[in-house]
């Protein structure tokens, strides 16, 4: 219940963020629709076979395939960069209510560094343990990569709010990649949280799934629900956030001497 | 051990699906149906009579065969010699005509240990004396260089009308599976195993080819009764039918017997399950694994939807049974292949379930092998054209009927992939394939003259074929169309035909031209346009044009009026007001025969008004102009989509410069992006 009042009172942000996204993903989804008219010219489908056009196009134009990829990759790693940059802004607040604007900047400008390198680390980390993970998996019923992947994915997620809040909100460095190791272990060590983070984010996939059925089956209003689930998912996504914050302070074993 | 109650769903979620076994169906006692389903079988049909013994080693994957063959030289020419097919010997080294090409791969599949060779080895062939004497002489036989091809000597020359009796002995070793037959494990897919002589034509002409990536199979009808020596764990699957069972030891001795058929095969696999159905009277066998048993249900609804349309079509299946033979995981080379009565198809692939929700749907994989593999009953099986000399005439035909297997056995309007409420239909497959394969080969071709690396064998052979035939369809009209199939079909059963027999069965079933229509049909000095079926056929089968037509122009404009200077009755020049007002509308239309492939095209032309007219073009010039009275909206080439050779339609519909539409493209694609985009935002984002 705090943690809804919370979110609540930091609705701007919510909605700031919330805005972010949506701008990033519609000024994609124009480039590409300007792209196709422009391929298209004066020519429209001939009939009502969907499917049998955009194969036809993607055949006709595979630089606009290959473009559509590296532009949703682009958003998707510029709204990475963008939250990344955001997050001890948004941490600070949701932590400890309304500051004034030299307060947030300064607690800002001070664990911004810290942020983005545990970030770092926790992409490449992500990482390894996915394919990693992936490749043990290879031989087994598709069905078991299907949960796997996404539980350690969210796993992941976790252990990174975990890591920006250390930082954050009890200095912990950043740049020291057992910061974002710790978190891992942290986060495994905190079950409750944790499948409360993972049920958070379930919740973010499933808003915005019911958005992509929407779309897939050519629902009135579809990219207006997109947008909406999009909104739920950021707020879901600060409750996750807040979570983390929840935890307090962690035995991040940020110093050199307490290496063990 | 008993699972717990609150476990099942996660046993039944991780252990393979097994359907519980309906009632077993008897063996049908006579391997034709009676005598009205099987019709009329021609005098001169019935070649060969065959007795087969084969003793099967499950751990050496070795066969012991015996063969007596009663052969019948129905030429008019006496012979002295006789070719035979050892089809399995493609799979002897690696410098036979059939590995040249297909590098030790087949559809993607490749043996998984070095040197699974296969091969037959002929040991002795006798010459058995007419009764009383019945004495055996030995003949002379040799193997040719490409080893798939044997000559034998016959003795003493065959006079037209007399027969022979031929005993042989061989030995078939299968190879691990990759090409259609052989070994995996277990599993035992027994096809091309023994030695098949040549088709000897009227002529006294031999029919033989050696054995190449793509060439299939030619043979005489015939009579066989098989015996197969297995193990007595063995699940077994024949051509025909079995009469009789007898034990020994740990072995089993299976009688089988098959009537008016050009081939034999044969599975065995201890892991096999059986499903039988009953259809018609006919008996459907399923023989499956486990992991594949979830599916049965589907391929026998397949099974049935392509008997009721295939039946209707081409009329009845002579038959008594169909075994469909699920290869199992490991054996996916023995995958999708036709033997009289017996056929093997592929798994069906399950859809998960995120994909399931959104909408994903799908009616191909595996069900379409059924669909396919069975329509060889017909499209050679019955109708018993040769292989490699025109495979279109088998795979392109069945393709052709595949299509409208789909369409008849639909309930609602024949979809076979669907994404929420959009769909592909099965004619949408076969017009994808003709993108860029028109200009690279014929159609009506040896299948020796398609090589691997050229590629595009299954767009042309199979697809293209498809789509000239359901183009002359959609242009003639079902019924004409269907007629003269269904002609040919009972015309050409337990017989050989050739594309010139089908040909000319559509020209007489069809008519040579077909009228179309008016070219303008408010203004009948414009004549009819005609579609020259002959023509159709010569450039579908034997050219390599490709159909594209666009829409080149659209101009609105004004009339220009007559001010100016003109003469007078006088001859003086007079006038010379200024330009009136601008003129009443008029609109010029030009269409582009941007392919080399003529066929006729109708085009709908939407005015400024909302009121359309419908015309047809020959398509015979590069360009056609039409002009209106009025301002044109937006120009629809081939508006109900009848040619389906025509691959490029995105050039179909055009609208007028300045006027506002929407593509119905741009737009679902761009929600789809921003979809996405806020997908991975969210995945990368809080
Ligand atoms: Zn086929």
């Amino acid at each position: 219940m705090t943690a809804l009042r919370t979110l609540a009172g930091a609705w701007r942000w919510v909605l700031a963020l919330w805005l972010g996204e949506v701008a990033i993903a519609a000024a994609f989804a124009f480039a590409l629709r300007t792209h196709v008219a422009a391929a298209l010219s004066d020519f429209a489908l001939p009939d009502d076979r969907l499917l049998y056009a955009a194969a036809e196009f993607a055949g006709a134009h595979p630089q606009l395939v290959s473009g559509a990829i590296v532009g949703l990759l682009l958003s998707g790693l510029l709204g990475g960069v963008v939250w990344a940059v955001l997050a001890p802004l948004v941490i600070a607040r949701l932590a400890d209510g309304p500051q004034s604007a030299a307060a947030l900047g300064g607690r800002w400008l001070g664990s911004l560094g810290g942020v983005i390198a545990t970030t770092a680390w926790h992409a490449l980390g992500r990482g390894l343990v996915l394919m990693g993970l992936a490749s043990a998996l290879a031989g087994m019923p598709g069905a078991v990569s299907a949960v796997a992947l996404p539980l350690v994915w969210g796993l992941g997620t976790f252990a990174l709010d975990l890591s920006r809040a250390q930082v954050v909100l009890h200095g912990a460095r950043g740049t020291a990649p057992r910061t974002a190791a710790m978190a891992w272990l942290h986060a495994i060590k905190r079950p409750k949280l944790l499948a409360l983070a993972l049920a958070l984010q379930a919740a973010q996939w499933l808003v915005l799934f019911a958005g992509l059925a929407a779309v897939v089956q050519g629902t009135g209003g579809a990219v207006a629900i997109v947008r909406s689930g999009a909104l739920v998912a950021v707020a879901l996504g600060s409750l996750r956030l807040l979570a983390a914050i929840s935890a307090g302070p962690l035995p991040m074993a940020a110093e050199p001497d307490d290496a063990a | 051990m008993r699972v717990p109650a609150w476990l099942l769903p996660l046993a039944l979620a991780c252990g393979p699906r097994i359907p519980p076994a309906p009632a077993p169906v008897p063996e049908p006692t006579s391997p034709l149906r009676e005598p009205a389903r099987v019709g009329p079988i021609p005098a001169d049909a019935k070649v060969q009579q065959w007795t087969l013994r084969a003793r099967l080693d499950a751990a050496t994957h070795r066969i012991e065969g015996h063969a007596t063959l009663q052969w019948r030289n129905t030429s008019t020419v006496a012979v002295r010699t006789m070719p035979l097919h050892l089809y399995m010997n493609a799979f002897r080294a690696e410098d036979t005509a059939w590995m040249a090409e297909g590098r030790g791969r087949h559809r993607g599949n490749a043996p998984h240990s070095a040197g699974g060779w296969g091969y037959v080895d002929v040991t002795a062939i006798h010459r058995v004396e007419p009764a009383p004497e019945r004495k055996a002489v030995a003949l002379q036989y040799r193997e040719l260089p490409e080893p798939s091809l044997m000559e034998l000597d016959l003795g003493d020359a065959i006079a037209p009308g007399e027969g022979v009796e031929l005993e042989i002995d061989f030995v078939t070793q299968l190879p691990e599976v990759f090409a259609r037959t052989g070994y995996a494990g277990e599993f035992h897919m027994v096809g091309q195993w023994y030695p098949k002589p040549g088709v000897l034509h009227r002529d006294g002409s031999w029919h033989t080819h050696a054995f190449t990536y793509h060439s299939e199979f030619y043979a005489d009808f015939g009579d066989y009764e098989v015996e197969l020596d297995v193990p007595a764990n063995m699940v077994v699957g024949a051509t025909g039918v079995l009469h009789e069972t007898v034990r020994d030891g740990d072995r089993k001795r299976l009688q089988y017997r098959a009537q008016m058929v050009h081939d034999f095969a044969w599975t065995a696999d201890p892991g096999f399950l059986e499903y039988t159905a009953e259809h018609e009277g006919i008996r459907i066998r399923q023989l499956v694994h486990p992991e594949h048993a979830f599916s049965v249900d589907a391929h026998l609804q397949a099974q049935i939807a392509a008997l009721d349309s295939m039946q209707g079509r081409y009329g009845s299946y002579p038959w008594s049974t169909i075994t469909i033979v699920h290869p199992p995981s490991g054996a996916e080379g023995a995958a999708g292949m036709e033997y009289p009565t017996l056929f093997t198809t592929s798994p069906v692939r399950e859809i998960p379930g995120p994909l399931r929700a959104l909408g994903l749907r799908e009616r191909v994989s595996g069900v379409f092998t059924t669909v396919h593999e069975f329509g060889h009953q017909y499209f050679q099986g019955l109708l018993a054209s040769d292989e490699a000399a025109a495979p279109w005439l088998d795979e392109g035909m069945n393709t052709t009927s595949n299509v409208l297997v789909v369409e008849d056995g639909a309930d609602d309007d024949g979809w076979v992939v669907r994404v929420g409420p959009h769909a592909l239909f099965a004619d949408d497959f076969v017009r994808m394939a003709q993108q860029g394969i028109g200009t690279l080969q014929a159609i009506d071709q040896p299948a020796e003259a398609f090589s691997p690396v050229v590629g595009g064998y299954g767009g042309t052979v199979y697809r293209r074929t498809a789509a000239l035939m359901l183009t002359l369809r959609n242009l003639v009209g079902d019924a004409a169309f269907d007629r003269a199939l269904h002609e040919y079909a009972i015309a050409w059963r337990f017989r050989h035909p050739t594309g010139a027999d089908l040909e000319q069965a559509l020209v007489d079933g069809i008519g040579e031209r077909v009228t179309l229509g008016a070219a303008d049909p408010a203004d009948p000095a414009t004549g009819t346009v005609e579609l020259d079926v002959r023509a159709l056929l010569e450039a579908g089968l034997r050219g390599t044009g490709e159909v594209d037509y666009r829409v080149h122009a659209i101009v609105n404009r004004s009339a220009m009026g007559h001010a100016g200077w003109h003469r007078n009755a006088e001859g003086v020049l007079v006038g010379g007001e200024a330009p009136t007002e601008p003129g009443a509308d008029e609109a010029v239309v030009v269409l582009h025969r941007a392919g080399e492939m003529v066929v006729p095209v109708e085009v709908e032309i939407r005015f400024a008004d909302d009121t359309t007219v419908r015309r047809i073009w020959s398509g015979t010039r590069r360009t056609h102009t039409l002009q209106f009275d009025k301002h044109v909206r937006s120009v629809r080439l081939d508006p109900e989509g009848k040619l389906l050779l025509e691959a490029v339609r995105l050039d179909n519909h055009r609208f007028a410069p300045g006027e506002d539409f929407d593509d119905g493209l741009s737009q679902p694609l761009g929600q789809a992006a921003e979809t996405a985009a806020l997908l991975v935002l969210t995945g990368v984002g809080p």
